[in-house]
């Protein structure tokens, strides 16, 4: 059984769809390869979350922890990976990672781990046409595209999944692009705001004459040189845009060209379970026991129920 | 004009007396290019924009006085920061609008741009005693207009229209030194999509968006459906020869070749080579690109003439997704036509301003 209670596709599906619909990241991890004796066969499959929680069954307390630990640190970086667990010595394989599989069963697995992301938001200030434009165009290349701008209306920006009142109504992260085209109405309040959230990347649709008179002022206003640093003006790449919609596109391809990154979870901490030297995920429901002051982390309920049988005699290596 | 020509064609078609205004001259940032327009008549009808609500009272005044007298003017209206700040455009701009009634001169660039011909509009702005369109040319030679025979003036229009770029110059006509403004009157440019691929679909939506004429061409009849290009202007079930011969191809007009397959590729790529296709791309991994600029190569083309196509295509932004190739794909069209690097805006900004 799951950790979690749940197994089967069904309820991996929904579970994703789930995840997916409230633009929370998870990891999936399906068994492509099994050599057995192993309790996973191919086709399985799980779901991590991003505070380690596991949905599914993808073989035991040998494996478990160990995909979690991979899914963690996939849902960092954001690239998917193989992962081949065995027992026995592994010859390495070009883009496959290899891990031992510590609790002696035998058996060899290959996992595919893949860190599903929800798509990266596009937050546009602004009711002038480029602004229009960029919701449009962003939209169609698959943005979530959200609309700050006081008094918009869903019906106005038919294209944008949401329209809030500010920028910091948003919730930008670090993969958020944030596009202020005001056209001069209260830009410098958008542009402060915009550089006080985490977002990777800020710029102005303004002449270059216009964004440095406005860098200036809020130079001048006390916002630091190094938060202005990170403003890009004029916004967009020099393609020779002349239409609000070349305007847009070459914003847009700035916006790939950088694209800013993000961890859609922290890397895990991790610790060594003593028993049976498996690396585990310090996760919160991870299982732990402390003794002599120090904390100590484990694959599974067995190597935990051996530790507390005699803590001083599994340290020593005697269990 | 041509973002008024339904309007202008139909208001003119029921008999009224439109007034033309058009956007000759910039200084400063301005909240619209050159050669944009606004037409107005005396009972109160306007289209199209030539300062996004910023002067446009002040230009419809003019429009009546001038559909009154029947005489063209030109007007300058600086766009003070004060102004600027209360309509909400950029500040400090200065725009020259010459007003004019619509005439026969008109009324024959009209006819062009309705059937999808290239007309320079030759509008004289200065001396103000001379103000008003006085030639056209379009892309097949032919010239109108009471100026039409001066021959540096055809000379001026027919570089802008070969530049595709509207600009101003001084030439001498009928012995008086006028400053012109060349209104260059395009196709609209189009994308002809060759492979109905999934790149294909994003980059008909994405190019629709951009104001792109689109039309697919592939033969394979269950990849090239309306289903998946709903929002193309046609769509060719045929080869890429037969595609390229009947679309008419001119410099406004990009070829993208997406099939990844040769038995596609090479004819398109010959035909395409063959037209006056403004932008030749062809989608493929540099290697694939090698072993076609070889076979091209060995089919007689030249470097020069291999120059032409871009590949691999798109801007270098790193795309991943069908929709960020077709970005990639779109932004290098605009830029190759406006003569641009593609390169980041905001590299540029001045040092003391760009240090942390």
């Amino acid at each position: 059984m799951s950790p979690n209670g749940e197994t089967g596709d069904a309820a991996f599906f929904a579970r994703a769809a789930a995840h997916a619909s409230r633009r929370e990241p998870f990891a999936t991890a399906t068994v492509v390869r099994a050599e057995r004796p192993t309790s996973a066969k191919p086709g399985a499959k799980a779901i991590v979350t991003r505070d380690g929680a596991l949905y599914g069954w993808i073989g035991g307390s040998c494996a478990a922890p160990t995909v979690v630990r991979e899914a963690l640190v996939a849902l960092a970086d954001g690239e998917p990976r193989l992962i081949s667990l065995a027992s026995g010595p592994q010859s390495p394989r070009e883009g496959v990672r290899h891990f031992a599989m510590t609790c002696h069963s035998g058996g060899m697995l290959e996992i595919y781990i893949e860190p599903v992301l929800p798509a990266e938001m596009l937050v546009v200030v602004g009711r002038a046409p480029v602004a229009r434009a960029l919701v449009t165009l962003g939209a169609a290349l698959g943005r979530h595209v959200v609309v700050a701008e006081p008094g918009a209306t869903r019906e106005e920006f038919a294209d944008a999944a949401a329209v809030v009142a500010s920028v910091a109504d948003a919730h930008p992260d670090e993969r958020a692009a944030i596009v202020i085209a005001t056209r001069g109405e209260y830009d410098e309040d958008a542009v402060r705001e915009a550089l006080a959230t985490k977002a990777g990347y800020v710029a102005l649709v303004a002449s270059r004459t216009r964004a440095g008179v406005l860098v200036e002022a809020l130079a001048g206003a006390g916002v630091p040189r190094d938060a202005l640093a990170r403003l890009k003006y004029p916004a967009g790449l020099d393609i020779g845009a002349r239409s609000e919609e070349e305007i847009a596109l070459s914003i847009l391809a700035e916006i790939v060209q950088l694209r800013p990154r993000g961890a859609a979870a922290d890397a895990p901490e991790t610790a060594v379970d003593p028993i049976c030297e498996m690396t585990v995920a310090i996760t919160a429901d991870a299982l732990r026991a402390d003794h002599e002051g120090r904390t100590y982390y484990f694959c599974a309920a067995g190597c935990l129920r051996t530790f507390l049988r005699d803590p001083a005699a599994a340290l020593a290596g005697q269990a | 004009m041509r973002e008024v020509a339904a309007e202008l064609a139909s208001w003119l078609a029921a008999g009224e007396r439109v007034a033309i205004a058009t956007v000759v001259g910039i200084r400063g940032s301005a909240p619209r290019p050159l050669g944009a327009t606004l037409i107005a008549t005396e009972a109160g009808r306007i289209a199209g924009s030539v300062s996004n609500g910023c002067v446009e009272a002040a230009v419809f005044e003019e429009a009546v006085a001038a559909l009154r007298d029947g005489r063209a003017r030109v007007i300058r209206y600086g766009i003070s920061d004060e102004l600027a700040f209360t309509v909400g455009l950029s500040c400090g701009g200065e725009i020259d609008v010459l007003v004019e009634p619509a005439g026969a001169l008109q009324a024959a660039g009209l006819e062009r741009v309705l059937a999808d011909k290239a007309v320079v509009m030759a509008r004289a702005v200065a001396p103000a005693d001379r103000a008003g369109t006085i030639a056209l040319l379009d892309e097949d030679g032919v010239r109108q207009g009471p100026s039409a025979d001066v021959p540096a003036l055809a000379g001026e229009a027919w570089s802008a229209l070969r530049g595709g770029m509207p600009y101003a110059s001084a030439v001498r006509v009928s012995d008086v030194d006028a400053s012109v403004f060349f209104e260059v009157l395009g196709r609209a440019p189009s994308v002809l999509i060759l492979g109905a691929t999934h790149v294909g679909v994003a980059l008909a939506r994405l190019a629709r968006d951009l104001g792109f004429r689109v039309t697919v061409a592939d033969p394979r009849t269950s990849l090239a459906t309306r289903e998946r290009f709903p929002s193309a202007d046609a769509i060719l079930h045929g080869w890429p020869e037969a595609a390229i011969a009947s679309a008419r191809l001119g410099t406004e007009a990009a070829v993208v070749l997406l099939s990844h397959d040769p038995k596609f590729d090479r004819p398109g790529l010959v035909a395409a080579l063959r037209s006056d296709a403004g932008y030749i791309g062809a989608i493929g991994s540099r290697r694939t690109n090698e072993e076609r600029m070889g076979w091209l190569r060995a089919e007689g083309f030249s470097d020069d003439e291999l120059r032409r196509v871009h590949a691999p295509i798109g801007l270098d932004i790193g795309a991943r997704t069908a929709e960020e190739t077709a970005l990639a794909i779109l932004g290098e069209i605009v830029a190759e036509r406006r003569g641009r690097p593609g390169t980041s805006l905001s590299a540029r900004a001045p040092a003391a301003l760009a240090r942390p």
